[in-house]
This record gives structure tokens, C-alpha cells and sequence, in this order.
């Protein structure tokens, strides 16, 4: 059992660390620019507004509103219950725990339990509604991930009851390369995790999902913000270069 | 088997682009917006499957991952079948004007072709012809420059010298010729002197091989264009072409170099000024039903959308119809990203669901503001079998052209 939560700290570690590497890697590519290759793009000037309305655009998914409403219900309350329990997880790998953190455990967790049932709308609403013409693989794996890790998270919450001392303890443990490869797995957390499958699970599928996060997350807002920039009303009627 | 190109998928696009690649969240939104899509049903025409299958090549051709397992093989019929995908594509940009996260893909399509013609498997069949044919005759379709303005009316003055040019465009001047005609014919009636170039100096503003990916030339002919426009004093260059219009105000900067020495207008922005400052003025009345159609590199390209329709609704008697998607969300005519020659069934096919949509509204004339429109209009009625039972016969006309009817 020791070896085995050794093992497990060891490739939460690798996935933390695939995952900036990916990031990384993503965010050299955009910001590289062949010049000579790269066409004009008569980029009209920016005021404050746009990037208010863009903010407006990531936050609310109008883009989203526009061409799909009731798809837009599903994907708003997923994206903000995600956010949400995202948020209250951070009191697991953070220590101390910042006050916001504390603040928002209770709506964190009642978005938790919001989240599977919002997945399986947008589910519905893809593949009967659509009739799953504009479903693709990908983004039914991402869904079927998320459903399983937000249910089983809030099974976690109502009926497991995980020992989250261990919990923490063996997240922190997991994010100190020192102390993993130390050899000292702590003994709270061999005591703690005795039959703790769902958490387990639950635990598994969150690092597996981590390794395909879509990329969208972190590129999407600069998109959004790109396209407000370009698609606002002509000011004047001559364009000079 | 043959040797792959090895170096990087990711060259000919900027960061921002690649940024894009990125934000797709393959939701499939764009679908319901693809004309190709519409009237072929084929997936792999896909906005979200193009991505996908272009970022997959990026990923195999990645630095990071040729220097870790070597280098990564592309299938060649995935390679062929995505070329295929990616110059079937009208280039319309409805896909992007629909995308939840703003991805601009009147923009990036164009790079993506770039890149499969830099890999030596774009473009197909005619579109490759593009380029010998504007070196040779100065416009995409081979036809002899001498003839580039048989079409301007006799009574119509250009300046030797004037503030304003006018650029007619290869489309217009070769298979749209009402359409130009139209325009000078508005712009003499304004009265204002304008110039233009001789036939042999107008060459292509390179747009059919911008959108081709076919780049070698667009240099030399912007640059060109640009010192001769200057030599003649223009300073504000106007043009009826969309396409042009959208080359010249995005992507001319690029290739001269430097800022423009003049600003570039649409000619309908003009004809609406000119309108609105009392210099134009419609004298005959039409008692007709008109359905404007937004061109779509006009609308989504170049963000006019209201200007054509100003100039319409001068018209006395004319009422103005709306297709259910218009302005930046209209719907393409199927003629745009030099597919309509390559793929004609799709751009007929594509056509024909803007004049089914004009003949349901009763719309005695549907109205264009595109040369690739136009030249594709005539061959799309004469095939169409339902515009009998749907109230009579749709007539194609031009904003300008129709405006010159009515002087």
C-alpha cells in the first residue's frame, strides 16, 4: 500500500508537470510570429470598451448566446460551476488557505452538485436535440470525463465522505518533489486512504483529464478578445492602411 | 513512398493563429453555418475537423517531438483528403462569424492553404493555373489585358489625374461587366473627376492568389499597383470588388511594405456619402421588391453591411427585403475562395438556396454587391427548376447597376 501511494504521488507529480511543460510549450507557439509570412490584419484601434465587452463575451459566453440558447443555459452553468469548485478545491493545495477560499466553500459546494446534472443537460441537448450531427469525438470524451469525475466528486461530498486531512496531506505531499523522493510517504495519509476507491477514482480521472485539458481554457479569452476587436462597427467609411 | 516534408505545419501562421487552432473547443456551432457543409454533407469540409486534423499535423511536425521520438509521419491520404477539405472551402468566414470562441477564419483558411501549397499539395486543378495567367495577361482568367475596359461606356470621362481612382478588378471587368459598368456610371453621375489606370497597368490585386495560398507574386503586383495609383494622384482608391476591397484595406500594407499613400473606399460608401452631401440624386421610380445580398467578404470581411442598403432604400418605390440570415451572418453564395470553379456542383448548389430563399419572399430581384456573386448568378437560374411555381422570374441585378437604371 505505501508503494502504492508513493507511486501515485510520484505521477500526480508527472502529470503537474506535463501539464506546464504542455502550457508552456502552447504559449511559446503563440507567441511566435513569422513576420514574413504573416499578412496584414488592419487592426482597428482598441478602446476601453472592447475589452470591457469582450470580459463580457468570457464571462457570460455570448458568443455562445448567440448561436445557441439553449445550449448557452447548460454551457453557462457549467463553466461557472466548474470554476466554482475549482476554486474550492484549492484549499487542498494551498497552505494556509487564503480567506477567499474558505469564504467560498459552501456555494463551491453546492455548484458541485450542480455540475453533473448541467453536463448531463448539454449531453442531451448535443446528442438528441442536435441529434449529434455537431458532436464530435473529442468532445464527447471531454464531457463523459468531466460527468464522471463531477459525479463522483459529489458522491465524495454526500455519501464517501473522504478523510480530507489525508487528502490534503497527500496533495501537498504529491506537490513537494523533496519530500517524494525522500522516501517519507506521511503516516496520515496511509492511515486515512484505507478503502477510499471513489476517492481514488475520482482522483484518477481528474489527473487523466488534466493531461487533455482542452486548450481552449487559456486561448479562448484572447480569441474572444481578438474577434472583438475586428468584428466591431466600421468607424468612418474609409479604410487607410 | 515519398519523402515528407518534415518542417514545422505551424510556419505560415502567426502566433495569434496558432492561438486560434487552440481555442477551437471542437463544439461544432460552425456546422449549422458551412455553406459546403450544407449542400455536400461531408464532414471533413468542417471547420472543427479541419482544425482538429491541422493541429494534429502541427503536433506531429512539432520541434519538441521530432527532437524526442524522431520524425512523425502524416498519412498522404489524410494529407490529400485535408487539401481537398481545406480548398473546398468558399473562404465565406460564416464558420467564424458563428464561432463561440471568435476564431477568424476568413483568415485562417487562407494560411492553411498557404501552407498544404508550400508542401507542394495545393492547389487544385485550375487554381494552380492562377498565377502563370496573371504574370502573363495581369488577371486570373487569362483574358488579354486589351480588353480589360471594353465594357466602360463611351460617355463615361476618367481623369488623366484626380484624387480619386478607381479600381474595377479582374471579376468584374472580365465576368461581371454590368456590375463595373454601374459603378462608373454612379461615379459620373456624382460628378466628382476620378482616374483610373490604363487597361495593360490595372493588373489583379492579387486576391485569387492570396486566397489560393499562391503568394510569390502578390508583392510585385501590389507594389506595382500601389506606385501607379500614387503616379496619378489618387488619394482615396475606390472599388466595387469586395475581395479586392478586403485585400487592398488588410493585407496591401503588408506586401508594399509600408502605409498606403491613399485610403480605399467601397464604392457603395461613396455612392451613399455622395447621396447623403446632396450630389446624387435618383430620379425614376421602381416599383419592385429587392432582396439585398451581403457579399461575404463586404459584411464579415470589411464590416459594411449598411452603406448598400442606404443606397437601396434612395431608390423611390423600391421595397427592401431581408434574407433571413443577412449581414455579417449572410449566408455565401458559393462563389467565393476560388472554389467556383474547382467545385462548381457546390457553388451552383450553394446559390441556388439564396434564390430559392428570394423567390419564397417574393422578391422580384435579388440584389448583389459581388463580381463572384454575379458571374456565378446566371448559371445557378438557369438550372433552378423551382423559381416558376415560387411567383415568376428572379432577376440578378447589382446595387450600382441597378442605381444606374434609375439615374
Amino acid at each position: 500500500m505505501r508503494f502504492f501511494f508513493h507511486f501515485l504521488a510520484i505521477a500526480a507529480l508527472l502529470v503537474y508537470a506535463a501539464f506546464v511543460i504542455r502550457t508552456a510549450a502552447h504559449l511559446i507557439l503563440w507567441m511566435k510570429g513569422p513576420s514574413a509570412e504573416k499578412p496584414g490584419h488592419g487592426k482597428k484601434p482598441l478602446g476601453g470598451g472592447n475589452i470591457g465587452a469582450a470580459a463580457l463575451d468570457v464571462i457570460f459566453l455570448r458568443r455562445l448566446f448567440r448561436v445557441n440558447r439553449v445550449l448557452w443555459l447548460g454551457e453557462w452553468i457549467f463553466h461557472a460551476s466548474l470554476l466554482l469548485v475549482l476554486i474550492r478545491h484549492l484549499r487542498y493545495f494551498l497552505t494556509p488557505v487564503p480567506q477567499f477560499v474558505w469564504q467560498m466553500q459552501s456555494v463551491g459546494r453546492a455548484a458541485g452538485y450542480v455540475l453533473p446534472f448541467s453536463l448531463l443537460y448539454i449531453i442531451i441537448v448535443k446528442a438528441v436535440a442536435n441529434r449529434g450531427r455537431q458532436m464530435f469525438a473529442y468532445n464527447y470524451f471531454l464531457l463523459a470525463a468531466f460527468f464522471l469525475i463531477s459525479s463522483l466528486g459529489a458522491l465524495l461530498s454526500i455519501y464517501f465522505y473522504p478523510n480530507v486531512v489525508a487528502v490534503k496531506e497527500f496533495m501537498m505531499f504529491s506537490l513537494d518533489p523533496q519530500a517524494l523522493f525522500s522516501g517519507a510517504l506521511p503516516g496520515e495519509i496511509l492511515g486515512g486512504f484505507q478503502g477510499e476507491v471513489p476517492f481514488l477514482a475520482h482522483f484518477l480521472l481528474a489527473l487523466a483529464l488534466l493531461l487533455y485539458l482542452p486548450t481552449h481554457i487559456f486561448a479562448a479569452p484572447f480569441t474572444i478578445y481578438r474577434a472583438k476587436r475586428r468584428q466591431g462597427p466600421v468607424k468612418g467609411d474609409i479604410f487607410t492602411s | 513512398m515519398s519523402r515528407q516534408d518534415s518542417s514545422s505545419f505551424s510556419r505560415c501562421l502567426s502566433g495569434g493563429q496558432l492561438l486560434e487552432l487552440d481555442a477551437c473547443t471542437q463544439c461544432g456551432e460552425c456546422l449549422k453555418y458551412c455553406p459546403v457543409q450544407e449542400v455536400t454533407g461531408d464532414r471533413s469540409v468542417s471547420p472543427p475537423e479541419k482544425i482538429r486534423n491541422f493541429k494534429d499535423f502541427i503536433k506531429k511536425t512539432g520541434v519538441l517531438r521530432q527532437w524526442l521520438f524522431g520524425k512523425g509521419r502524416i498519412d498522404e491520404k489524410l494529407l490529400q483528403d485535408f487539401t481537398k477539405a481545406v480548398f473546398e472551402c468558399t473562404t465565406c468566414g460564416a464558420c467564424g462569424e458563428a464561432c463561440t470562441v471568435g476564431i477568424h477564419t476568413q483568415r485562417l483558411w487562407p494560411m492553411l492553404r498557404r501552407e498544404m501549397v508550400k508542401r507542394g499539395l495545393g492547389p487544385i486543378d485550375q487554381q494552380k493555373e492562377a498565377p502563370e495567367a496573371v504574370s502573363r495577361t495581369g488577371n486570373p482568367y487569362d483574358r488579354p489585358a486589351g480588353d480589360r475596359f471594353s465594357w466602360r461606356p463611351p460617355e463615361v470621362k476618367v481623369a488623366q489625374r484626380a484624387n480619386l481612382g478607381y479600381y474595377a478588378g479582374c471579376t468584374g471587368a472580365y465576368d461581371a461587366t454590368p456590375m463595373v459598368r454601374g459603378d462608373v456610371q454612379a461615379l459620373s453621375r456624382v460628378g466628382e473627376p476620378f482616374t483610373m489606370l490604363p487597361a495593360e497597368e490595372e493588373v489583379c490585386c492579387g486576391f485569387p492568389l492570396f486566397i489560393t495560398g499562391q503568394f510569390e507574386l502578390l508583392e510585385g503586383l501590389v507594389k506595382k499597383l500601389v506606385e501607379a495609383y500614387a503616379k496619378k494622384g489618387v488619394k482615396t482608391l475606390i472599388c466595387s470588388c469586395p475581395c479586392c476591397v478586403n485585400m487592398i484595406s488588410r493585407d496591401w500594407p503588408s506586401f508594399y511594405g509600408r502605409r498606403l499613400p491613399f485610403g480605399i473606399m467601397h464604392i457603395s460608401q461613396y455612392i451613399d456619402r455622395s447621396f447623403a452631401e446632396g450630389r446624387l440624386s435618383v430620379n425614376r421610380t421602381l416599383d419592385e421588391r429587392l432582396i439585398y445580398h451581403d457579399p461575404c467578404y463586404l459584411s464579415r470581411g470589411v464590416g459594411i453591411t449598411e452603406e448598400p442598403r442606404r443606397v437601396l432604400e434612395r431608390i423611390p418605390g423600391a421595397q427592401l427585403l431581408e434574407f433571413e440570415r443577412n449581414r455579417v451572418n449572410s449566408r455565401c453564395c458559393g462563389a467565393g475562395g476560388a472554389a467556383r470553379k474547382v467545385f462548381r456542383d457546390n457553388a451552383l448548389a450553394i446559390f441556388r438556396l439564396a434564390i430559392n430563399e428570394a423567390c419564397e419572399k417574393k422578391a422580384d430581384r435579388l440584389v448583389l454587391g459581388c463580381p463572384a456573386c454575379y458571374s456565378i448568378a446566371g448559371a445557378a437560374l438557369e438550372g433552378h427548376d423551382s423559381r416558376g411555381k415560387n411567383g415568376g422570374q428572379l432577376g440578378i441585378v447589382d446595387v450600382m447597376e441597378l442605381l444606374a437604371e434609375v439615374f
